[in-house]
Order: structure tokens, then C-alpha cells, then sequence
């Protein structure tokens, strides 16, 4: 998808060091980008400390942006490397130990008696490894495969995490469900 | 191929944004401000480094090429069959016994021979060709012979035999704009360069060499008593910059086009024998000096510096072949060079300053320049550049087409990306 007239000028006022136009770039990102990088990190503030280098590494490189794609996947993209290199640090490895999980059939979840601030305290509730690898699949959309060399796993380990995930979700979310249906009776 | 658990999920987040806290953007600019003061110092840093190594590298290169040339002096063959005998000696100093002043006074004062001569200290016998030099050595005694030097007049001077042209193989510096970084590929920039490097100044032969002198001897000027002495001329590389400015146009997403003007001084050091006579007064001449009517040989060599000053217009395309955060780029183009004078200064003999038409040199100069640069993004708009290349000469630079000079250089450039 091109980018519009307005990107394009906004990229050539950053990149002419314009700090009025690029804090106008952050403004109309911020946001969206935020809610990335919480469905990442377990914190608030971890989020703002990957969004903070995010907006960093994108000023220094607005020059090279090839404009091939929209300018929100690319700044998505380098939330999503910002965090993953963040959480890479944290743990070293991520915690792939956990017990296999076989996959479940799809259940119906339902999502739309949430908020998403909701739902994203449900991933962030998730372990790292499996809340990453459901941000990436169910999310993002990147295959197992593509996931797997992101990750330096196995495919099979990715799709072990991702079906945990789903499981995880999808206790919690039916719990609350029940809750919440339960206190509105 | 996602499923419908997937897209719920994807529609459930559809348009999720979440508000940062008032102080990321606060925390966002001060940690930006930090880079570009860091910046500031890292482009001071990359910028002594890279003059001291532009420096050095042509220095050692110009160095190396020179010492590896076997003979840097100007030859001629002997006279098979001289019409006269060629006096050439030093002036000698008998009967030191009576000197009051010590053998170095002396010494320093033979030496001073020469430019006496050209103050009119000497009187001059056109007949017998002969210099009796007078002042000044009166009380250290030096007889009349020894203050002679035998000249032989041009006219009439046999076939010398072949000649040869050492040390003509001195390469020849014309630095270039380059242009760099990735990202300026796909915009404008302004340019400023400065380049350095070494070589010869005066690759010439000088007008045909002793052919020329032939030609002309029917109509040389008696040379005022000195002699046709043996030629003792050379020069070394010596060193030589270049300041310039210009601008960068895209072409296309990878190829670029670089042009400017710049200003280039070529300096050398140099020892020879010959001078021009201009209006009564000796003017002094390089080591590859064309000998024309009024040229002089001295019996001793006397030390000169030479200027050559250009002004350069060079014109280039460049891609990159490696573009990472730091950029390797090759290119190929052209320098036109105009060549606005030759000026020769010695102690001795003053200065002059000579046309290129005078000394036989071609006033427009062309020549192929091929290229390798690494370049490094200081920011958005500036970057700096190290770059090397190699120049061939397109056209001869002297008017026999004898010398099409090749060239190696160094240089640091900077980037103002305007657009």
C-alpha cells in the first residue's frame, strides 16, 4: 500500500530534523503502536521503554524507509523486533520448558464481550513463550515456519506454544465470561 | 492461512490503541537530543581520522612510487663532435693560503657566482663568450680564470646524439568529488571535498625535448655567456590538495550523478640548471621546462618550488554495492581540468609564473576516474565519506601527446542532504 501525500511529507520534514513534525509522526502512531507493545511485555512501563527505542530507532532510519509498505507496518515491525529483542535479553532463551500441549479443537471465545484492554490483560497474563508466539500467529499473522527462525525454535515448538496459548486463553476467557454473566444474573 | 479463531481475535484488536504516559515523548526527544550531541563528537573523531589517514596514504603511496623509479633526472647524450670545447667547471678557487675568510666563506661565495651574473655584477664579452665575474670575491683573491664560465653558444651545435627523458613515468594527481551514503541515493545533496594525495606537478617532456632545441638553434638568442652545459634537473612528487564543492542527483533508486568545481594546487620541490631569459633578467625554469629560444643552462643546479593550479569540473556516476549502515560504493566518470598556471619560485632566481601554452602543457585536461568509497550516515542530513580512487589520463597533458599520467588519491567529503 502506497503511502499517502501527508506520510511523505511528514517523512521528508523528519528527516530534514523538523522535531515539530516528528513529535506530529508520534502523536499519530503512538497510540496504536502502544497497544502493540503491551500485548508483548507484561508492563505498562516495559511497553513504554520498547516503544521508546522504537521511536528512536525509527528516527534515526526514516531516511531509509523504502515506502514499499505503509508507514504503520513499518513502524509496527520495529515495535515488534524492539520487543522481542527486549524480552531475547530478559530471558536469555524463552521459556520453552513447559509441559507440550496438545492442540484443542476451536472453541467459541467470546471475544466481543470484551474490551480490548481486557483482552490484552488476558495475553499479557500468558507466559512469554507463548504469548509471543500467539501475538506473532493469531496477530501478526507470520506462519509457524517464519515464526520459527524469528524465534530460533523448532516449528514444532512454536506450534506446542501457540496451542498452550489458545488453551490458557481460552480458560481465562471463559472464566470471565462466567464471572461477569454471573454478577450481571 | 489463518482460521476464524485467528481473525475473531485479529477483529477483536482491530483499531486498539492505548495512550503512552505524557513523559515518553519528553523522554524521546531528550534521549534524541543526547544522540545528536553524541554525534557531533563522533563526526569531530571520524573527521581527524580520516584527514590523518588521508594524509599518510598518499604520502606512502607517493613515496613508495617514487623510490621505485630508477632515475628521476632529465638525460642527454654526449657531443660526438663538439665544434668547440664546453667548459664546464665549477668555479676554483686557488692559493687558499691567503684567504682571510675560512674555506666554507669561500665556498659559499663561488656558489653565489650565479645570481651575481644575473645582478650585473659580471661583465659579459659576447666575443669570446666569456663571464668575468668581479666583486665582491676581489679580496679573497680568486683568479680571473676561475671566475669564468665558458659558454657555448646554441648555434651551430652538433648532433648530440640520442637522448633519453628520464623518470617521465611520475604519475599525476586530479582528486574528484564522491558521493556516498545510501540514503542519499534516493535524494539530493550538497557536497563539500577535500582531497590530497602526491605526485609530479610537471610531467612534461618539454615541448619535444632536445628535438625542439634543434629547431630553435638557428634562431637562439646568444645565451649571455653561459654554457651549454650538461642538464641537471629533477623533480619529486611533492604534495598537492583540493577543496571543492558540488551536488549529488539521484538517478533512479541506486544510481547517482556527481558534479562541482573545485580548486586544485599541485606543489613540488625541484633542482635545475636551466633558466629563461626574460627581458634582460633570468627567470626560473622547472625540470621539465620546455628549452626554447632564451634558455639557458647554468653550470649548477639551483633548488625550486612549483605550483600548478587548476580548476576542476568532474562529473561521475555511482552505485552501491554494499548498503548496510556503513555504504561501499564504486564509480566511474570524467574530471575536466583547466589549467590556470605554473608558477616556479627559487631563492635564487625569484618567482615566475608561466601560461600552460608557455611550458607546453595543454590547457584542458581529461581523465577517467574509477572509484571506491565507504561512507557512514552521521544523521538524517549529514554524512561523511572516505574515498580512494584511481585516475588514467584521457588526453595528454603535454602538447606531443607523449604522457597520459595516472594517479591515485585519498579524500574526506561531506553530505548536506538538501531535498
Amino acid at each position: 500500500m502506497p503511502i499517502s501525500s501527508y506520510e511523505q511529507e511528514l517523512i521528508q520534514k523528519c528527516c530534514d530534523g523538523n522535531r515539530t513534525a516528528y513529535r506530529e509522526f508520534y502523536t499519530r502512531y503512538a497510540g496504536e503502536l502502544m497497544a502493540i507493545a503491551m500485548r508483548y511485555m507484561k508492563t505498562k512501563q516495559e511497553a513504554e521503554d520498547i516503544l521508546q527505542d522504537a521511536f528512536i530507532k525509527a528516527y534515526k532510519n526514516l531516511a531509509s524507509f523504502n515506502q514499499q509498505s505503509s508507514l504503520k507496518t513499518w513502524m509496527t515491525r520495529i515495535v515488534i523486533n524492539t520487543a522481542l529483542n527486549a524480552l531475547r535479553k530478559e530471558h536469555q532463551k524463552y521459556q520453552w520448558n513447559i509441559e507440550e500441549a496438545q492442540e484443542v479443537a476451536d472453541e467459541y471465545l467470546p471475544l466481543n464481550n470484551f474490551h480490548y484492554m481486557e483482552l490484552i490483560g488476558f495475553i499479557q497474563r500468558l507466559p512469554d513463550g507463548c504469548r509471543t508466539v500467539f501475538n506473532l500467529y493469531a496477530l501478526e499473522g507470520y506462519s509457524h515456519k517464519e515464526i520459527a527462525e524469528m524465534l530460533g525454535v523448532s516449528t514444532g515448538t512454536s506450534k506446542s506454544q501457540y496451542f498452550r496459548a489458545k488453551q490458557l486463553l481460552q480458560e481465562v476467557i471463559l472464566s470471565e465470561d462466567a464471572k461477569t454473566k454471573k454478577k450481571a444474573i | 492461512m489463518k482460521g476464524i479463531y485467528e481473525h475473531n481475535w485479529q477483529e477483536a484488536m482491530a483499531g486498539a490503541t492505548i495512550e503512552p504516559s505524557e513523559a515518553l515523548w519528553n523522554n524521546i526527544a531528550s534521549k534524541l537530543d543526547n544522540e545528536r550531541g553524541r554525534n557531533y563528537w563522533v563526526t569531530l573523531l571520524m573527521i581527524a581520522a580520516t584527514v590523518s589517514i588521508a594524509f599518510a596514504f598518499p604520502l606512502t603511496l607517493g613515496t613508495l612510487d617514487y623510490n621505485a623509479q630508477p632515475d628521476h633526472s632529465v638525460e642527454i647524450g654526449q657531443a660526438t663532435e663538439p665544434t668547440k670545447q664546453i667548459t664546464n667547471d665549477k668555479p676554483q678557487i686557488s692559493n687558499n693560503t691567503e684567504f682571510t675568510k675560512s674555506k666554507n666563506q669561500i665556498a659559499n661565495n663561488t656558489q653565489n657566482l650565479v645570481p651575481k651574473t644575473q645582478n650585473h655584477n659580471t661583465q659579459i664579452r659576447n666575443n669570446d663568450q666569456t663571464i668575468t665575474t668581479k666583486p665582491q670575491l676581489t679580496e679573497n683573491q680568486v683568479t680571473n680564470n676561475q671566475n669564468q664560465v665558458s659558454a657555448q653558444r646554441i648555434n651551430g651545435l652538433p648532433d648530440l646524439g640520442n637522448t633519453q627523458l628520464a623518470g617521465m613515468e611520475n604519475y599525476y594527481l586530479i582528486p574528484y568529488f564522491m558521493p556516498l551514503k545510501k540514503d542519499d541515493i534516493s535524494g539530493t545533496n550538497l557536497l563539500a571535498s577535500l582531497n590530497m594525495g602526491t605526485g609530479s606537478v610537471s610531467n612534461n617532456s618539454g615541448g619535444g625535448g632536445f628535438e625542439a632545441l634543434f629547431a630553435q638553434s638557428e634562431q637562439a638568442n646568444d645565451v649571455s655567456g653561459f654554457n651549454k652545459n650538461s642538464e641537471n634537473r629533477s623533480e619529486s612528487q611533492g604534495t598537492a590538495y583540493y577543496i571543492g564543492a558540488g551536488i549529488e542527483f539521484p538517478l533512479g533508486k541506486r544510481w547517482s550523478l556527481l558534479t562541482g568545481l573545485g580548486y586544485r594546487a599541485q606543489h613540488a620541490e625541484g633542482f635545475s640548471n636551466i633558466v629563461q631569459e626574460v627581458d634582460s633578467r633570468y627567470q626560473p625554469l622547472g625540470a621539465y621546462a620546455p628549452v626554447t629560444t632564451g634558455t639557458a643552462f647554468l653550470s649548477e643546479s639551483y633548488d625550486y618550488s612549483v605550483t600548478n593550479n587548476y580548476l576542476s569540473v568532474p562529473l561521475s556516476f555511482k552505485y552501491p554495492f554494499i548498503s548496510k549502515k556503513i555504504v561501499f560504493r564504486g564509480g566511474l566518470g570524467i574530471s575536466t581540468d583547466v589549467m590556470l598556471s605554473n608558477r616556479i619560485n627559487s631563492k635564487t632566481y625569484g618567482s615566475a609564473s608561466y601560461t600552460p601554452e608557455s611550458q607546453e602543457y595543454k590547457r584542458f585536461l581529461l581523465g577517467g576516474v574509477a572509484t571506491l568509497d565507504v561512507s557512514y550516515n552521521i544523521n538524517n542530513l549529514y554524512s561523511i565519506a572516505f574515498e580512494t580512487g584511481y585516475r588514467r589520463g584521457l588526453t595528454s597533458i603535454d602538447q606531443n601527446k607523449e604522457h597520459y599520467p595516472s594517479s591515485f588519491t585519498v579524500g574526506v567529503i561531506l553530505f548536506y542532504k538538501i531535498k
